[in-house]
């Protein structure tokens, strides 16, 4: 007869099981859905006109906000129901697949954290951007800004990216001094280990005789402490056998 | 993946078994360090993390009993990175235990590199207070041993999360000092203005046009070239339009640059935070007008 308590762990765990497969599924559908309002959201900031400009920011900000909640509790209750399969895996003792789903529904959920917090990063820096530069003034900037194609601009643009080159540069040779001095420490520690190997290898053959005396010294030990142990055990026996 | 748990946890108590014997010859801990040892990475090859980590754990136990501090915090490190995959908290733990075990020998360039892995991990959690406590240890660590180079990369760190922070004054502190040290390095003083304009920007944000000015005057006495640059535009602009409160000035200001060089999102949450100022002040004045 099997174990009631037993069908009823591995009923639990399948039900867990489905209803996890199915919150990931409804998570990997609602991320391709964020990622696609994050960039609707970037193509709706960077619009021309005043009049499109002035209704899509605000009502995919409202959608994308709640979208965020929504995600996020079901990001919550995802780790709710990978605890409880923990729980239901633990209890039912080692079994080694039961193991490999548990780590395999832990990395997804890790998979799916990560990449949400990615994309909201993205969201809101795209929505502080588009804050920043957005004014009651729009049309007499987009009137001064497509009036301004001018070789002079053109000069301004071009210096720009050479700054940005010349960052870009500057963390390579960030990365270029940092490895110079950890090989210029790794030099002087190997110089020092060849010193000392070499002062190793003079006294190399004081080391072997030394190690030789050493064995011979162990062993010898070994023997008188043998022979001593014997020597009482059997005068223990004499003394106990002729009481 | 099932026989290599197996294995390890087979390893495991005969390690267990072996500490609780009572060792006549030769040490107990060398041993059963070896079968931990054995067993975490039979653990780490079924990728159970968890148990690897606390095998790793009970190793560092080990060799701390055989006075191997080295070994101790290898072991330490080891954990670190198993719980890394499951459970940043415990890992944090273990790099603090490691770091100190560093310390203690006198490793402190290897203290410097793993605390600066605390900090990255902490920055990935998005945990900006302690990510930046611990940059900053890693900074003082590297310091001491004069690796002035990645001690600046830990300032860098430093200065941005201060702002984001609202600690502006240690960000403008630490972007000056690496701009100064940058103008002494032929390599690098191209990309001093980059460091002057992120100065400035936390200086805008302490909404002080006194303080403002003063500081654009000594950047120009730093870097001669930097008062022709359209980075000291910006700065110099903005501060007129914080001067005459003026927001649509601002914003044609920012658009501008914008249009050239695209702002970072540092960037733009700072000046976005002294748009979102100066705006209160506007509103304030039109409520007295």
């Amino acid at each position: 007869m099997r174990d009631p308590n037993l069908e009823l762990q591995e009923s639990g765990w399948e039900e867990l099981r489905k209803e996890a497969r199915k919150i990931e599924g409804d998570l990997d559908v609602k991320l391709s859905s964020y990622a696609k309002l994050g960039a609707r959201f970037t193509q709706g900031g960077s619009g021309s006109g005043y009049v499109d400009s002035g209704s899509p920011p605000i009502g995919s900000s409202r959608s994308w906000k709640s979208m965020e909640m929504e995600i996020q509790s079901l990001l919550e209750k995802l780790l709710d129901i990978n605890d409880s399969m923990s729980r239901c895996a633990a209890s039912a003792g080692p079994a080694t697949s039961v193991t490999q789903k548990l780590a395999r529904h832990r990395d997804i959920l890790h998979e799916f954290t990560q990449e949400f917090r990615r994309i909201k990063g993205n969201i809101n820096s795209m929505r502080e951007h588009a804050e920043l530069l957005s004014s009651v003034r729009d049309d007499i900037t987009d009137f001064k800004t497509s009036g301004s194609m001018s070789p002079r601009m053109q000069l301004l643009r071009e210096r720009a990216a050479i700054h940005g080159s010349i960052s870009h540069i500057d963390d390579v040779i960030s990365q270029a001094q940092a490895t110079r001095a950890v090989l210029g420490s790794q030099r002087t520690l190997f110089t020092d280990v060849q010193g000392k190997v070499k002062v190793l290898g003079d006294k190399f053959p004081m080391i072997r005789s030394l190690l030789g005396s050493i064995r011979r010294r162990r062993s010898r030990d070994t023997l008188i402490l043998s022979a001593v142990i014997a020597a009482c055990t059997l005068f223990l026996i004499i003394y106990w056998l002729s009481k | 993946m099932a026989d290599q748990l197996s294995k390890g946890e087979e390893f495991e108590k005969k390690a267990e078994k072996k500490l609780s014997g009572w060792g006549l010859f030769g040490s107990k801990y060398e041993d059963a360090a070896d079968l931990f040892d054995k067993a975490a990475n039979c653990f780490k090859l079924a990728k159970s993390w968890d148990k690897a980590g606390a095998t790793y754990l009970k190793l560092a136990s080990c060799h701390l009993k055989l006075e191997s501090k080295h070994e101790a915090a290898q072991a330490h490190v080891d954990a670190a990175h198993c719980y890394k995959k499951t459970n940043i908290n415990e890992s944090v733990s273990c790099l603090d235990r490691a770091v100190n075990l560093f310390c203690d020998i006198g490793r402190l360039s290897m203290a410097a590199r793993y605390l600066k892995e605390i900090a990255e991990l902490y920055e990935g959690e998005q945990n900006i207070e302690q990510a930046l406590v611990y940059y900053e240890k890693s900074a003082d660590f590297f310091q001491n041993e004069e690796v002035t180079t990645s001690a600046n990369q830990c300032k860098q760190k430093v200065a941005q999360f201060a702002a984001q922070l609202e600690q502006y004054q240690k960000s403008i502190d630490i972007y000056e000092e690496i701009a100064r040290q940058s103008l002494n390095n032929n390599l690098l003083k191209y990309g001093v203005k980059g460091h002057l304009l992120n100065a400035g920007i936390c200086q805008l944000c302490k909404e002080d046009v006194v303080a403002i000015t003063n500081a654009l005057e000594r950047y120009q006495e730093l870097d001669p070239t930097f008062s022709g640059t359209r980075e000291y535009r910006l700065l110099a602009d903005i501060a007129a339009a914080i001067d005459e409160e003026d927001v649509a000035k601002f914003t044609d200001v920012v658009k501008e640059f914008d249009s050239m060089t695209p702002l970072d999102s540092w960037k733009t949450t700072l000046l976005l935070r002294v748009k979102e100022k100066l705006k209160a002040k506007e509103l304030e004045e039109d409520d007295l007008t």
